[in-house]
């Protein structure tokens, strides 16, 4: 006869607390929020399967948000080749989470319109804070990379920021 | 950092503190985490059983190359026994099943005759709890109104008089249904509720604390499968999207079928004796003799690959099921009735269920 898991238990309470938090940095991740959902949900699923090791641990919220990145860096191998947006849209899809916070339309757009990658990278340089090498170990990728892919995002980013500014004037 | 990292960082700080996730993504995790975890205990004991059964048949193998026998191989466990005994010698009736293998149900006393009696109350078991457990009382008042039941996603809805009544995975107990008069169907699925709404439509709700909209479209709810609700209208049936409230006609359906149930894989209609199962993925419908049961009520319900066509005996507690293996057409008949949902079937077997995945 089957007994209950009493482990869930502990893991239920965990993602109580702790889902709200996870849910909103997939969606720095991967920018959209149905993406966002299915992100933190496999995520949190493959940590939960695994809870009785991952408890321990001194930062089960960490290990959640580097899965999230690894399971992001698995879909882009496996995709082969990532979908590019040649040229940055003017206006991006509906994103409340920006639109709530700023009026610059071209800066929110470009980066809703940005490759996963460039944006996974930009997310970890500058939300996580992490040096270049440590979003290398992360992605499973060399630091060259990383620096690349930051380089090529700034670059769509500035020119869509120069674009908007010239608009502006008229 | 220059001006445009800064500007970045800004924009994707401000998402931390953005929307709330939505109110039944906590439970589609924690739903897949425990199915997750039981498949692994599963592929463990079969890996445990196997290595038992191949250092058994290696330690025969010497002996079987001179007897000829090999190893037969090992099913994984895939049965689950619910107790339906409860206190006071009633029994456990179950009323409705969950994707998840959740049985929610009522409790029936049964006399010597065999003759089945509501004593009410809501009582819930599932792969992991055998012995049902109540989870809310009902009134004497609402037993008439007391028959049928649904679980979706950890969300359980039943009826209490003209309204719903719905247990959140909170554990609290809502009030819902406004609009639903008693009779209409109702469902519960990815944390929505859904009612036909008499007169006016089909009514959803946002799980049980959500808030309520009804798609207005004429004629009787007679299916759900997320995301489509399934209304006939006279001699026609609609596919409505609750999330767009679009609505288009469902090709070549039977005219005023007599019951229609929907899963997420088929689409089945029962016209009179004939039961025809359309795959909605191909579209390509298939037509079987449904059995003739002398019964006062007749249940059909969908799971993923099974189609169970159950009727109750004329005073209650027996019954009796027909289960179509929807990938082959193959059917069994079952001597007790029978629920099916998600990758679950339930079966009454004289004092238990057994749960089976399927």
């Amino acid at each position: 006869m089957p007994t209950p898991d009493p482990q869930l238990g502990a893991f239920e309470e965990f993602v109580e607390h702790r889902l709200g938090a996870l849910y909103r940095y997939a969606w720095v991740l991967t920018g959209n929020r149905h993406d966002a959902e299915d992100l933190v949900q496999e995520a949190l699923t493959r940590t939960g399967a695994s809870w009785w090791r991952v408890r321990r641990k001194d930062d089960p919220e960490g290990y959640v948000r580097t899965a999230m990145v690894r399971i992001m860096s698995n879909r882009w191998r496996r995709s082969g080749r990532e979908e590019l947006t040649p040229d940055p849209p003017d206006l991006g899809a509906p994103d409340p989470g920006f639109e709530r916070v700023t009026a610059d339309a071209g800066l929110s757009a470009t980066l809703a319109g940005l490759p996963p990658r460039m944006r996974v990278v930009l997310a970890l340089r500058y939300v996580e804070q992490l040096e270049d090498n440590e979003i290398a170990s992360m992605l499973g990728c060399s630091p060259g990379t990383v620096r690349s892919q930051a380089s090529r995002a700034l670059a769509k980013l500035r020119i869509a920021a120069a674009t908007a500014e010239e608009d502006s004037r008229g | 950092m220059d001006d445009l990292e800064r500007d970045v960082a800004e924009h994707l700080r401000a998402l931390l503190v953005a929307d709330a996730p939505p109110a039944e993504l906590a439970d589609r995790i924690l739903t897949r985490t425990a199915a997750r975890r039981r498949r692994r205990r599963a592929i463990a004991a079969v890996t445990v059983v196997t290595a038992l059964v191949v250092c058994g048949a290696a330690a025969v193998g010497v002996a079987g190359v001179r007897n000829g026998s090999d190893p037969q191989p090992v099913a994984a466990p895939s049965e689950v026994t619910i107790q339906r005994g409860l206190a006071g010698g009633q029994r456990f009736k179950a009323m409705a099943l969950g994707p998840d293998g959740t049985v929610l149900g009522t409790a029936v006393s049964v006399g010597p005759d065999g003759a089945e009696h509501l004593r009410g109350g809501v009582w819930k078991a599932s792969p992991t709890v055998v012995v049902p457990r109540r989870v809310q009382s009902t009134s004497a008042g609402s037993l008439p109104y007391l028959w049928t039941m649904a679980v979706g996603d950890r969300v359980q809805v039943w009826p209490e008089g003209e309204r719903l009544k719905c247990l959140g995975p909170n554990g609290s107990v809502r009030t819902i249904g406004a609009g639903w008069s008693g009779r209409e169907r109702f469902y519960a699925e990815r944390g929505l509720v859904v009612w036909g709404h008499a007169g006016r439509g089909v009514a959803v709700a946002s799980g049980c604390d959500g808030p309520t909209r009804t798609i207005p479209v004429k004629g009787f709810l007679k299916g759900f499968s997320y995301p489509l609700a399934f209304v006939t209208e006279g001699a026609k049936t609609w596919q409505v999207d609750v999330r767009s409230s679009a609505k288009s006609a469902v090709a070549r359906a039977p005219r005023s079928p007599d019951e229609i149930v929907a899963g997420p894989t088929a689409l089945a209609w029962v016209t009179g004796d004939d039961l025809t199962v359309r795959d909605r993925a191909t579209g390509t419908d298939r037509t079987v003799r449904l059995p003739v049961y002398q019964s006062s009520s007749i249940q059909i319900t969908l799971g993923d690959h099974v189609l169970a066509y159950s009727g109750s005996g004329e005073d209650g507690d027996e019954g009796q099921a027909r289960v179509y293996d929807l990938r082959t057409g193959a059917y069994v008949d079952e001597p007790g009735p029978a629920l099916a949902a998600g990758g679950w079937l339930a079966v009454q077997a004289g004092d238990v269920y057994k749960l089976t995945r399927r």
